[in-house]
């Protein structure tokens, strides 16, 4: 292709259907999901380089306890960025606790990311400006007192 | 970090969306919902999609606050859209779920299993992610929706009646990655399909003509072009040695079934150079360099170079780079294959196309016009797109198609030929497009082509065609949605 032309974005959705503990047990790790969702992404990234952004939902979250988080990024290598940032903090969690790894309910607890129902999208910057704030997921939520975003 | 909602203290069902897509009523939406956008809303068709979801969420909420019906939500919501769409939704209540178009315009796949449920814009990326079968992941057909319930069922679900299927033939030619099983055969195809143009144009002369590539998207094509040639090649040795009888010793059918077609890796995409000087002379020198070729592959004065890319939009790399990087291997000529037909027309269903004066086969069209002495359509046309937009009637026909009507497909290519062609090049060059038939009877799953043919599949495409027109005329470098 000698004209670049540009593209609308990739989709990626995954929705787990077992607790954190069958993943564990099954795959050796609770993080098994989030690992597919950034293959399913970066075998995608054809259809977008400006930007990505990753919505996660809890499932059974007690009352109070927040249970949507999202996170964009429009740095160059987008995908990698926003792993990069679940990665440190499951490092800086496991740092002092490396057995926390072994507990599912622990680590969905501690895991901003670590939801059963994931949203990422991979964007060209065609429409908008290309920063951070037009990147996908967009949210809608009912309150700002549990300010769980980025 | 600013909340897209004001009423942030307002107790209503949170929700997440992101999409592959684009619309084309906009503002529409905003009026049916009584919003005035604001500047960041503007921008983003996405902002219109969340509220409108959002509010028919909100009412289902309040009609069944236990269990909001997301399937009527919905069927209610996804009609109001003119454009092409896949879009993934999870709520706060649980609920996923991942919609298509009702023409199928933007892709959709999912695949399912006992442990996950998964959707995404290409196969080939769920196949690998999970390593399964080419059968196991399904495509989400047009107008339905996959809604996954908070216990992990989940349903197909038609949330919009569908319409004449016209899924984006772009996808198949360019976008999506050339490892999908379908897509690869596709592409061979595209480049096949060229090859009787091909002979023709190279008068049958294999033995003085080299074929290659524009890297890396057209290598699939190329494949298939191969294929062609060779094909033509064994019936020609075919045909000589049948006719030798006995006539014939083993050097001599050694040299004969020996001939191969040449191939060669001519072009090379190379780091983009920067213009770290902005005077033009130096900046056409640097422009140049972001293709380079391999040397000695080409009998100057002899051999013909055939180059197949998959798309020529406005041209710019080909008259700027490509040509003239070739032209130093001083072949008797240029040969270039698009394994796209002409790209005549913007795209408003997310490919980023969307300015007449970008496209080269427009401007070709226009040069003809002037050429005959006719541009006085170009003013004519202009008129009559004001006179319907007065009356709100510029989404009812594409008028821009008949600047194309008076011109064969051929003469336009030969003029884009002469606009690509940088002066006192020395020597000649040719273009051959992929035909619009040729194209639907490789990629017959994805017959969308109004960026071809000019034959929107919403109401919403004429009316951006025309005002992309008009936008033209008035000199303004602005989309025209």
């Amino acid at each position: 292709m000698s004209d670049a032309i540009k593209h609308e974005c990739g989709l990626a959705f995954i929705r787990l259907r077992k607790s954190f503990s069958h993943y564990l047990k099954e795959y050796g790790t609770v993080m098994w999901g989030l690992n597919k969702l950034y293959l399913l992404m970066e075998k995608q990234h054809n259809r977008g380089q400006d930007g990505a952004g990753i919505a996660a939902i809890k499932l059974n979250v007690e009352p109070g306890h927040p249970f949507m988080h999202r996170i964009r990024s429009a740095q160059p290598q987008a995908i990698g960025a926003l792993f990069q940032n679940i990665a440190e903090e499951v490092n800086e969690l496991t740092k002092y606790n490396p057995e926390i790894v072994n507990h599912p309910g622990l680590m969905k607890g501690h895991v901003k990311f670590l939801g059963e129902l994931l949203l990422g999208h991979l964007r060209y910057g065609t429409q908008g400006k290309n920063n951070a704030e037009f990147c996908h997921p967009f949210l809608k939520r009912h309150t700002m007192t549990t300010p769980t975003w980025r | 970090m600013p909340s897209l909602s004001k009423k942030a203290y307002y107790d209503y069902p949170d929700l997440a969306l992101a999409g592959n897509f684009n619309l084309v009523n906009t503002e529409e939406l905003f009026a049916k919902l009584g919003i005035e956008p604001g500047p960041f809303q503007k921008q983003s068709d996405l902002a219109a999609m969340m509220e409108i979801v959002h509010k028919h969420l909100v009412d289902a909420d309040e009609a069944s606050p236990a269990k909001p019906d997301i399937k009527n939500v919905l069927k209610e919501v996804i009609p109001q859209f003119d454009g092409g769409f896949t879009v993934g939704g999870v709520t706060g209540d649980g609920v996923g779920f991942v919609f298509r178009d009702p023409h199928g315009i933007r892709p959709c796949y999912y695949y399912v299993d006992d442990d996950v449920i998964v959707a995404a814009s290409e196969r080939a990326a769920i196949r690998t992610t999970f390593n399964v079968g080419e059968n196991e992941v399904k495509e989400l057909m047009p107008g339905n929706a996959l809604i996954v319930h908070e216990d992990g069922s989940f349903e197909i679900e038609a949330v919009v009646g569908p319409k004449e299927r016209k899924a984006c033939s772009f996808e198949r030619i360019y976008f999506s990655r050339g490892s999908d099983e379908k897509i690869y055969k596709e592409r061979k195809a595209l480049g096949f399909n060229l090859s009787e143009q091909v002979l023709n144009a190279i008068d049958f002369d294999l033995k003085n003509t080299i074929f290659s590539y524009i890297p890396n998207t057209a290598e699939v094509a190329f494949l298939g072009l191969q294929k062609g040639m060779q094909m033509y090649l064994n019936k020609i040795k075919t045909e000589r040695i049948l006719s030798w009888g006995k006539d014939y010793d083993e050097e001599k059918l050694e040299e004969m079934i020996s001939r191969r077609i040449r191939v060669g890796k001519i072009a090379i995409k190379d780091v983009k150079m920067r213009t770290f000087i902005t005077e033009d002379a130096s900046r056409n020198e640097m422009v140049q360099h972001v293709y380079d070729i391999t040397y000695g592959t080409v009998r100057p004065g002899i051999d013909t170079i055939v180059i197949i890319d998959d798309s020529i939009v406005r041209g710019t790399t080909l008259k700027q780079s490509i040509i003239k990087m070739l032209a130093r291997l001083q072949p008797k000529k240029i040969l270039i294959l698009s394994s796209a037909p002409q790209i005549r027309y913007p795209d408003c269903y997310g490919i980023d196309m969307s300015k007449m004066g970008d496209f080269i086969a427009f401007n070709a069209a226009v040069e003809i016009l002037k050429d005959r002495g006719q541009e006085n359509l170009l003013h004519e046309l202009w008129q009559q797109c004001k006179d319907l937009k007065a009356q709100n009637l510029l989404h009812t026909e594409n008028l821009v198609q008949k600047i194309y009507k008076s011109s064969t497909s051929t003469e336009i290519a030969n003029k884009i030929a002469e606009m690509i062609t940088p002066k006192d090049l020395g020597l000649p060059v040719q273009v051959i497009f992929q035909s619009i038939e040729d194209l639907h009877k490789a990629c017959p799953n994805n017959l969308g082509d109004w960026y071809f043919t000019g034959n929107y599949p919403t109401p919403g495409g004429n009316r951006v065609v025309n005002q992309a027109f008009m936008n033209y005329m008035e000199g303004k470098n602005e989309r025209g949605y």
